[in-house]
């Protein structure tokens, strides 16, 4: 009787797996000759509300208006997926998008098999390889432009939740490359602002932990800061709930994360993966997009830099909106320049 | 530098951090003591914190949440319970099954209920009540670190109490050892193991839900998946190091919560990071090692006295 059960299970675990697999299979049949098809392959997954959600409305929005046809591929930070993704993704697209420095290794490996396959390698850069066009984003620049603001604000103790001391923190994800740049950005833009503000900067060691993200916040808030620049992914909605218990302010990430908390958030710096990648596919299909080139996305590109939107300027004081964009205007001339942590 | 570290404010952190590991690790060495080595307890956190958001999201009310949460993580526990002790499965391949399910259920509970993916954060969240006591504030730096908090921080210390006089000192208890420690001999006295079992897997249940609403509701007030993010493993890893003795995992835990903090400040110093979140795991292997030294020690006495009383 039990091995009699045991046979049943065993069937039915069976024809859940095959089901399972066919289901997965069935997926992505339809085919149209016409369409150019593009693939974004990304390293973690959608839904962060920041960096690959910009990529996959990007992406979205050159679905709906250039007609191409899409697919994305979520690796969840599980680098055996970079490599499987990567491949399936390049054996039958035109183009394919690879989101995230992480997989810069598997992309060289692949990329030389496959030469009709056109591949561009996001937020790093890729030299030497015919087919991979790189898009690098210049995030020390509109990291600049934040520290300014941020600078300033935080000696401005008649908005409501300023303190007096003229501390300013910055929450990282890791303590890695990309993470850096924001970093030395944030950092120049406030010495240059005024040399005596102190910024706190601290890693939490993950982009998913956001109990670490709002403990980490916590601890730079109780030495004074006032103004938090959140870079961390999913760990950064905990980094915004601190702020927004504690009564202060922080600076959003890669896209306007205003929404997520109004009044708390008091200028998003954004990295317009999206628009990015949407004008890359549009250069395809004109036929001048550039094989093996690198894009180089900054504030003259308008790529990386603050929103400027209506709802931060309830809590801006103008004057200080109006020093932002005049460092815009004075990174574009070159008149400042930003350090890098490339 | 010593004061800029040891401040009231780290030893905040450590109680705040310490929670959601020390309640999680509770339920775990329960079925540790009754002879299950249970390592769901990061799923079932996952589903805890999930079901936690769900259900006070939608019911209005934070302790409906908390139940939502624990009935859901004890359906999952009757699943576990089912493989582990009714058909005697090994528990760590089903442990293994519960948190990759855990993980992939929520996400996609996530996208079906709330049409949204990575995160769900909401104003309409009932967050839990934080405590706070009226003499505390009297005394000013214990007011810094034990007054105001979410209100499982204190029903957690309320629980270390409980579960050590339930192991320690209840017949229940009794058997829930007993059913670890020498099985046959509890058979033999008429008591069922299996049921003592499905009696420690229910408690883990709920209190690995409480973990979860602790830490969506209590802790924070949002879900994000995959937000457990590594707590149920180094539950696991309190209880082993506790050698299930609530008091000690309590220790143990608190440790963790106290050098995670202390990552934080030591970045604050200009120590680099990757060097400050060296510090939480080098204290567990050095935790280990002297746990293990002790182990050692007690069994070469024990050789010793029984060779001394042979000769």
């Amino acid at each position: 009787m039990f091995i009699r059960k045991k046979l049943l299970l065993n069937i039915l675990i069976l024809v859940a797996f095959v089901l399972a697999t066919m289901n997965v299979s069935c997926a992505p049949v339809e085919e149209e000759k016409e369409a150019l098809k593009v693939t974004m392959v990304v390293s973690g997954g959608l839904g962060d509300r920041s960096f690959f959600d910009s990529g996959a409305a990007g992406l979205k929005k050159a679905e709906e208006e250039l007609g191409v046809e899409t697919q994305i591929l979520e690796c969840k930070l599980d680098p055996s997926a970079y490599y499987d993704h990567t491949l399936a993704a390049a054996e039958n697209n035109d183009l394919v998008f690879i989101i995230g420095f992480q997989m810069a290794d598997q992309l060289v490996e692949i990329a030389p098999k496959y030469p009709d396959t056109q591949f561009v390698y996001i937020d790093g850069i890729i030299e030497g390889i015919e087919n991979v066009t790189s898009i690098d984003y210049l995030e020390n620049e509109g990291s600049y432009v934040v520290g300014a603001m941020a600078a300033m604000a935080t000696t401005r103790t008649e908005i409501p939740g300023i303190n007096e001391e003229k501390i300013i923190g910055l929450v990282g994800g890791m303590d890695i490359p990309v993470i850096h740049n924001f970093v030395v950005g944030f950092e120049q833009g406030a010495r240059d602002i005024d040399p005596g503000v102190k910024v706190e900067v601290v890693y939490t060691g993950s982009f998913e932990d956001p109990a670490k993200g709002k403990e980490a916040t916590l601890a730079i808030i109780d030495k004074g800061a006032d103004i938090v620049f959140q870079v961390a992914g999913k760990t950064g909605e905990g980094i915004i709930e601190a702020c927004k218990e504690k009564g202060v302010y922080v600076i959003g990430v890669d896209s306007d994360q205003g929404w997520l908390a109004p009044g708390t958030v008091i200028e998003s710096m954004m990295k317009e993966v999206g628009m990015s990648i949407y004008e890359t596919i549009k250069k395809f299909q004109d036929g001048t997009y550039e094989k093996g080139a690198v894009y180089s996305y900054g504030v003259k590109e308008d790529g990386v830099g603050p929103t400027f939107s209506d709802e931060y300027a309830k809590i801006l004081p103008q004057e200080i909106i109006d020093k932002m964009r005049e460092i815009e205007q004075k990174i574009i001339s070159g008149e400042i320049v930003v350090e890098e942590a490339k | 530098m010593f004061r800029e570290l040891f401040t009231p404010q780290l030893l905040r952190a450590t109680i705040r951090m310490t929670t959601p590991i020390i309640l999680a690790a509770l339920g775990g060495l329960l079925t540790y003591k009754a002879g299950i080595f249970n390592i769901a307890m990061e799923g079932m956190i996952l589903v805890g914190a999930f079901s936690a958001v769900v259900g006070g999201y939608f019911l209005g009310n934070c302790w409906l949440g908390v139940i939502v949460a624990i009935l859901a993580v004890l359906l999952i526990s009757a699943i576990y319970g089912f493989f582990v002790v009714k058909l005697k499965s090994n528990e760590f391949i089903i442990g293994i099954a519960i948190n990759i399910f855990a993980n992939g259920i929520t996400v996609y509970l996530l996208r079906a209920i709330f049409g949204v993916k990575g995160a769900f954060s909401s104003p309409e969240i009932p967050g839990l009540p934080d405590v706070s006591f009226p003499l505390l504030d009297k005394i000013g730096i214990l007011n810094t670190i034990l007054n105001n908090h979410s209100i499982f921080i204190y029903l957690s210390w309320l629980f270390v109490l409980l579960i050590y006089i339930l192991i320690y000192k209840t017949p229940l208890g009794i058997r829930i050892r007993a059913a670890g420690e020498h099985p046959k001999a509890l058979e033999t006295a008429g008591v069922s193991v299996s049921k003592i079992r499905y009696i420690t897997i229910i408690l883990n249940g709920i209190l690995c839900g409480f973990a979860g609403a602790h830490l969506s509701l209590g802790y924070l007030t949002l879900f994000t998946e995959g937000m457990s993010d590594g707590r149920g493993w180094i539950a696991v890893a309190t209880v082993i190091f506790g050698e299930g003795n609530p008091i000690m995992t309590f220790a143990i835990a608190s440790l963790f919560g106290f050098t995670d903090g202390l990552a934080f400040l030591l970045q604050g110093l200009g120590i680099p990071d990757r060097f400050a979140r060296i510090v939480p795991h080098f204290t567990v292997i050095f935790a280990l090692f002297i746990v293990a030294r002790r182990a050692v020690l007690k069994i070469a006495r024990k050789k010793r006295e029984v060779i001394r009383k042979e000769t």
